[in-house]
């Protein structure tokens, strides 16, 4: 309950902190999602329409790192990027704890989500998506230089990243599109750990890794919950799983 | 063919003088009035061109048709008139009009500038300082400055209103970009009393500051773009420049080669087919004045022991130049 | 690019809005640059647009998507002071002149905003550039037009816009006639960031070039709009140049706005049939 007066320090900027403070009152509270429900209708196909989530609850505390499972098809992915809000969902709450602030982003504008996502949330998938004729070594510290940190530390930790990675340094300065699927894939991974983000969505990282690269990307899943992040994952690969998961949810298909 | 006739009809009594069948000064009074109109407003806006109803005259446009048709407008039987192209009294273009008017008017003409109460100039302003009782009239060919950058015409007109004269500063900038000073040499822009950009017609750059605070009426017609505009007497005209590549005038390490000037705006003149050439004075007048006063190639300075006549004109010239400097001073 | 100056005369790289500290309040900066309210121009029934409203907030990048004839073109030209609406209002929070109601405010201050705080990418180069003017003049047009008189600083802005664009020094006496489609693209664009505006309106910047020469814009576009911190609406009709360079999406279809969000939100889980429609249009590579 001492929790209020932090909310309070938000500054009345936002509306919606004062109604969620009831619901997430723990300072230790990173994601709250309740009563979700999100369904795809296909307008172009004669309008099918078929509900994927319904009534999904999730909490997420800092230092945990919950791993989401079910089978393909139950609708994992569409839950990670719900809470990344890359889809939209039809009724429910995502409140994700930004700093101080509590931030439903199932209503909130376009530019507090990007806010949300430059600092907070960070989201790894399998794929990278490529930008032309960016060096490798960029398209990695992009997002920690758009933070405004000194592009010396932002190259520094790219670096240290890759190499862990075991991305080798004679592609650095390469552009990725070129790479191989593994190659590319690391390289995401590394895009995806350059800031410490306080809540960290995590599709399939691992998938076509092996064994060595995977065992890195667990390591650096151990130091994120060291420091704190909340972590929502999706893993095939068992002993990834084990190695991470505090908590495994079921989401099953509708 | 109304128009015509009523004025006709009401052709004032004193202008007896002028050809047979035609109106005083060729223009019908009609004309001259709505003329006249646009005139005072183009003396009240400085540098602001004001749309006309040009009228056709007896010769093409392009021949100095605008400047003929304020000549025509302003002059009177008492007036006395000089008309010049590219400084000179005696080319094709100058005859033509000075006799058209002494035909159709009656006037007096003169070669002389001092003499004369009405110049018509195409390309060139008389090096002599003009007085508050003389009237320099302009022919001009593109009345508007911004032409070159902006071809739509309402465009131009609101970059006149609200003053966006930045694009002008373009031209120059090509000119340092390409040549590494402002090669613009004629046509050169100016501002009139720091508010409207104007264009001074095709007169050497070297004639610019002539135009700033001059004593005399300058008044500039186009009759194919039907625009006049006018800088009033001792208005301040100021030609377009860089901070690092102030407006500078055209000089010659040459002077004349019959009165010896080092001074005027000097033509080249082509002598054989050997390419051998010559300098001369741009203003005829200017030239023969000077040779008249005694100055001549060999003594630029001027001769001693001068005949009474020379005397005469120089202490004309002196009066002229006290009478000037009391205006200044007023 | 580490020359460039902004208007504050701070470097370009330290002016930009990237401090942690302008990062974390960017969202909550709460006066929108642009606030379109109602804005309806038809020209017949479906022509145009209509009932279009939406907030611009600094550093924000708009686009507007949709098939030709969709509208998005008329929008663009109402939104940037170009053509009058049959009714509605923008209001755009300018630095000069506090808020300005682009359709009721004098037009001396409209054409001083264009000049200045604004800067207009057109699709066609000819159409934002003077073809018959060097390279150098193009770019030192908008500042001898708010009073730079000093020749040796025009060129040397010059030279560095010319640079931050990717265009080689040597041709800055050029004229853009001598240029590659994309090189006059990327002229025209520095010609508008010259005088540092705020908010930039683009219509369809890579359309009719070769499709490496667009990467090569796009990834330039990207890289200016987040250094700079500009606003921007961008009007294009390709979903893979929205994806890259805009925050959140307007989809129009005849003249109507009929889907608004998140770009990838909008892209990856398109809720109206167009725009599934238009979505599942793409090539999958």
């Amino acid at each position: 309950m001492n929790m209020t007066s932090e909310i309070t320090v938000a500054g009345g900027k936002v509306a919606q902190a004062c109604e969620m403070k009831e619901n997430m009152p723990d300072p230790a509270v990173m994601i709250q999602v309740s009563g979700l429900q999100k369904s795809f209708t296909l307008h172009n196909q004669g309008g099918v329409s078929f509900e994927v989530l319904k009534g999904v609850d999730l909490q997420v505390d800092s230092g945990e790192c919950v791993v989401l499972h079910g089978q393909s098809g139950a609708g994992k992915s569409t839950f990670l990027k719900a809470l990344y809000a890359n889809y939209s969902v039809n009724e429910g709450q995502i409140v994700l704890r930004d700093g101080d602030e509590l931030v439903d982003i199932t209503s909130a504008q376009p530019r507090r989500i990007i806010a949300l996502r430059e600092q907070t949330l960070g989201y790894v998938s399998q794929f990278l998506r490529v930008i032309p004729r960016v060096s490798t070594v960029d398209v990695v510290m992009q997002p920690l230089l758009d933070l405004g940190v000194d592009k010396g530390i932002c190259e520094e930790k790219a670096k240290t990243l890759l190499s862990r990675l075991n991305v080798p340094e004679r592609l650095w300065q390469l552009a990725p599109s070129t790479f191989s699927g593994g190659e590319q894939q690391r390289v995401n991974i590394a895009r995806g750990f350059i800031v410490d983000y306080p809540i960290l969505l995590l599709d399939e990282p691992t998938a076509s890794l092996d064994a060595k690269n995977r065992k890195v990307v667990v390591e650096l899943i151990h130091e994120a919950k060291a420091r704190g992040a909340a972590i929502v994952g999706i893993f095939h690969d068992e002993d990834v799983r084990e190695a991470v998961a505090d908590r495994l949810v079921d989401i099953r298909a509708v | 063919m109304s128009s015509q006739l009523s004025s006709q009809l009401n052709k004032p009594a004193t202008q007896t003088a002028g050809a047979e069948g035609y109106n005083f000064a060729y223009l019908d009074e009609q004309s001259k009035r709505m003329i006249r109109r646009a005139m005072l407003k183009a003396v009240a806006i400085p540098g602001y061109q004001v749309p006309f109803g040009g009228r056709e005259m007896p010769l093409p446009h392009g021949w100095g048709t605008g400047g003929m048709q304020l000549t025509a407008t302003v002059i009177g039987e008492a007036d006395t008139l000089k008309v010049i192209d590219q400084g000179a009294d005696d080319t094709t273009n100058a005859v033509s009009i000075r006799r058209f008017f002494a035909k159709t008017a009656g006037v007096a003409t003169t070669e002389h500038t001092a003499d004369a109460s009405l110049i018509q100039t195409r390309h060139r302003i008389p090096e002599r300082q003009l007085r508050n009782d003389q009237i320099l009239i302009y022919q001009v060919p593109i009345p508007e400055p911004l032409r070159f950058i902006e071809p739509r015409e309402t465009e131009t007109r609101k970059m006149h209103a609200l003053r966006e004269y930045g694009a002008m500063q373009v031209k120059l900038y090509e000119d340092v970009a390409r040549f590494g000073h402002i090669a613009t040499s004629y046509d050169y822009p100016v501002m009139v009393n720091d508010r409207y950009m104007m264009d001074p017609s095709p007169i050497p750059k070297f004639d610019n500051p002539k135009m700033n605070q001059m004593p005399a009426l300058q008044l500039f017609g186009a009759g194919f773009e039907k625009r006049i505009y006018a800088v009033p007497p001792y208005t301040r005209v100021v030609s377009l420049d860089f901070d690092d590549y102030p407006f500078e005038v055209q000089s010659w390490e040459e002077s004349c080669s019959i009165c010896g000037s080092d001074h005027s705006f000097l033509d080249e003149v082509i002598m054989d087919d050997a390419g051998n050439k010559m300098f001369v004075c741009s203003d005829t007048d200017y030239c023969r004045e000077r040779v008249e006063q005694g100055f001549t190639a060999e003594n630029p300075e001027g001769q001693q022991g001068l005949t009474p006549e020379h005397n005469q004109v120089q202490q004309e010239n002196k009066k002229q130049d006290d009478t000037k400097a009391e205006e200044m001073a007023l | 690019m580490n020359a460039i100056q902004n208007v504050n005369g701070q470097p370009l790289k330290g002016g930009k809005d990237t401090s942690a500290e302008r990062q974390a309040g960017k969202w909550q900066d709460d006066a929108p640059l642009l606030s379109v309210r109602d804005i309806c121009k038809f020209y017949a029934p479906g022509k145009g647009c209509g009932d279009v409203s939406f907030d611009l907030y600094p550093g924000e990048v708009l686009g507007i998507v949709g098939e030709s004839g969709s509208g998005k073109s008329t929008l663009l030209s109402t939104l940037s002071a170009r053509l009058q609406p049959d009714s509605g209002q923008v209001i755009y929070n300018s630095a000069q002149f506090g808020e300005l109601d682009l359709y009721a405010c004098d037009e001396a201050e409209r054409r001083v905003l264009m000049r200045s705080e604004w800067g207009i990418v057109h699709q066609h180069a000819r159409d934002g550039l003077r073809m018959n003017v060097s390279a150098g003049a193009n770019i030192g047009e908008r500042l001898m037009a708010v009073g730079e008189r000093h020749y040796g600083s025009i060129r040397e802005k010059a030279e560095e816009w010319l640079t931050a664009v990717e265009i080689d020094t040597g041709r800055i006496d050029d004229r853009p006639s001598q240029f590659s489609g994309g090189m006059q693209q990327r002229l025209q664009i520095a010609r508008n960031l010259v005088t540092h505006p705020k908010l930039i309106f683009m219509d369809e910047p890579t359309g009719g070039l070769d499709v490496s020469v667009q990467a090569r814009l796009l990834d330039l576009l990207r890289n200016l709009v987040s250094q700079l911190g500009l606003s921007v609406i961008i009007v294009t009709h390709d979903l893979a140049v929205a994806r890259l360079l805009a925050h959140r999406l307007m989809v129009m279809r005849r003249g109507e706005v009929v889907e608004t969000g998140l770009t990838d939100q909008v892209l990856d889980d398109p809720q109206h049939p167009y725009t599934q429609l238009l979505v599942s249009s793409i090539l999958q590579n």
